[in-house]
């Protein structure tokens, strides 16, 4: 706690500096950035908001869909196999090159910023589902076959519980993505009504101000890090029982 | 792994089979209990009320420990009164805990618990004490005996002076595939003098050497 302490101390400190060598149209210096906060907290808090239910909405989405394809996966090896590319592609595909056309689609707003958070984050939710169903011991899965437990049995009893621990982790990752994905999509999809804080980012950066610019990355990276803490909470109060934690 | 395997499991007794790791005791047994169907032909003459504890005591972690001995009942066997089963291993105290605040005999017992709350005719033991220490070994050991005659119990282990300890019968596998070396009649009176204990151990050994 104390080196972490000392190194944000550290790194904010050489921050300073620089931002005191380059001058404040390079790099706006913590006071300036704090300042830029206080002008603009109305639309900040807006953007915040605004960014903030983009992503869960992403992440319900991500975890709706990622289950859901983990389970089928798991379920049927043919349809493990017909999802493959498909898993792969989402992965894949570059979201700031596909965020155009979806505002082509969806339109300026809400739903561009929700559709790519959501396709950041489904891979590491299918993924650790996909992981997580497979989790139980072998001995556990013997014993459901004893009782002569259907699938649908066992995947509710056995393999979904098994797979929550291993679920929720990858949630934490999935978190930080979904916020990026959804602040691509605000870059794209958004035209400051309302405002979000990818909005903001590109609006402060062309208008050259940068104390804003910063602001909007601090409120966006806070945004990541409440979401990795809450999941993490989750995580421990809902999962550490079972294993003496 | 096996060819027409025949094996006597007299009803009402402790079948002990021993034998040297890899030689394929433990894929019998689930092959007994039908966990694992055949790859080719069938399995028969095995009572249909099964119970199975496993090496490791396989419980649900996220279960609490009368949840976990209430899961065959869940999973549509018919079955006794949970807290019955639970008594019966001597963990009524516990019955609310998770498997993570019980100790590795108490989980050994709630395993065996969950086995015997379906009311089984036969119980399959996989290397039930093998990761226990000598007391609580000789606690779940007294548990199993005092099934007997009621219960047919098939314990698979590699520790030959516990066989010799507890069987009515040792049988002593090699393989694979896998075969019958040694059928001995042990005898049904228990406890055992040690230096009974040391007879059998030395007559499965001679012909296992």
């Amino acid at each position: 706690m104390r080196y972490t302490l000392l190194a944000l101390l550290g790194g904010m400190g050489a921050w300073w500096a620089l931002a005191l060598w380059t001058g404040p149209l390079l790099l706006p210096s913590p006071p300036e950035v704090l300042t830029a906060a206080v002008e603009n907290t109305e639309r900040l808090l807006q953007g915040t908001v605004y960014t903030s239910l983009a992503t869960i909405g992403a992440l319900g989405i991500a975890t709706f869909l990622g289950v859901a394809a983990a389970i089928l996966a798991w379920w049927s090896p043919e349809a493990s196999r017909a999802i493959l590319p498909y898993t792969v592609l989402v992965q894949v595909v570059p979201i700031v090159a596909i965020a155009p056309l979806l505002v082509v689609w969806l339109g300026y707003g809400t739903g561009v910023a929700t559709v790519t958070g959501a396709i950041a984050a489904f891979f590491p939710v299918y993924s650790a589902c996909a992981t997580g169903l497979r989790a139980p011991s072998q001995e556990l899965v013997d014993l459901f076959a004893l009782y002569r437990a259907s699938r649908a049995a066992e995947l509710r009893w056995l393999r979904l519980p098994a797979a929550l621990p291993v679920l929720l982790s990858g949630l934490r990752t999935a978190g930080g993505l979904a916020v990026i994905g959804a602040i691509v999509g605000e870059f794209v999809g958004s035209n400051g009504f309302p405002v979000s804080l990818g909005y903001l980012v590109v609006y402060a950066a062309r208008s050259a101000n940068l104390g804003l610019c910063f602001a909007a990355i601090f409120a966006a990276a806070l945004l990541a890090l409440l979401l990795h803490a809450g999941i993490g909470a989750i995580e421990r109060g809902a999962v550490g029982r079972w294993y003496g934690r | 792994m096996l060819e027409a395997f025949d094996l006597d499991l007299p009803r009402g007794q402790l079948s002990a089979i021993v034998g040297r790791s890899g030689c394929g005791k433990s894929s019998l047994l689930r092959l007994l209990a039908g966990v694992r169907p055949p790859d080719r032909g069938t399995v028969s003459g095995v009572p249909s009320r099964r119970g199975f504890v496993f090496q490791d005591p396989a419980l649900l972690p996220w279960r609490s420990l009368r949840e976990n001995v209430a899961l065959p009942g869940q999973l549509g066997v018919d079955t006794e009164a949970v807290d019955a089963a639970i008594a019966r291993v001597g963990l009524a105290d516990h019955a609310d805990k998770l498997p993570a605040e019980l100790s590795g005999g108490q989980r050994m017992r709630a395993s065996l618990a969950r086995a015997l709350v379906s009311r089984p005719e036969i119980l399959f033991l996989d290397e039930p004490f093998a990761a226990l220490d000598g007391a609580t070994r000789r606690d779940l050991a007294s548990i199993v005996a005092a099934l007997l005659p009621g219960v047919t119990v098939v314990m698979v282990t590699h520790d030959l002076a516990d066989a010799a300890r507890l069987a009515d019968r040792v049988v002593l596998v090699d393989g694979p595939p896998l075969r019958v070396v040694l059928d001995l009649p042990v005898g049904s009176e228990r406890p055992r003098a040690p230096s009974e204990v040391a007879a059998v151990v030395a007559r499965v050994e001679a012909v296992g050497a």
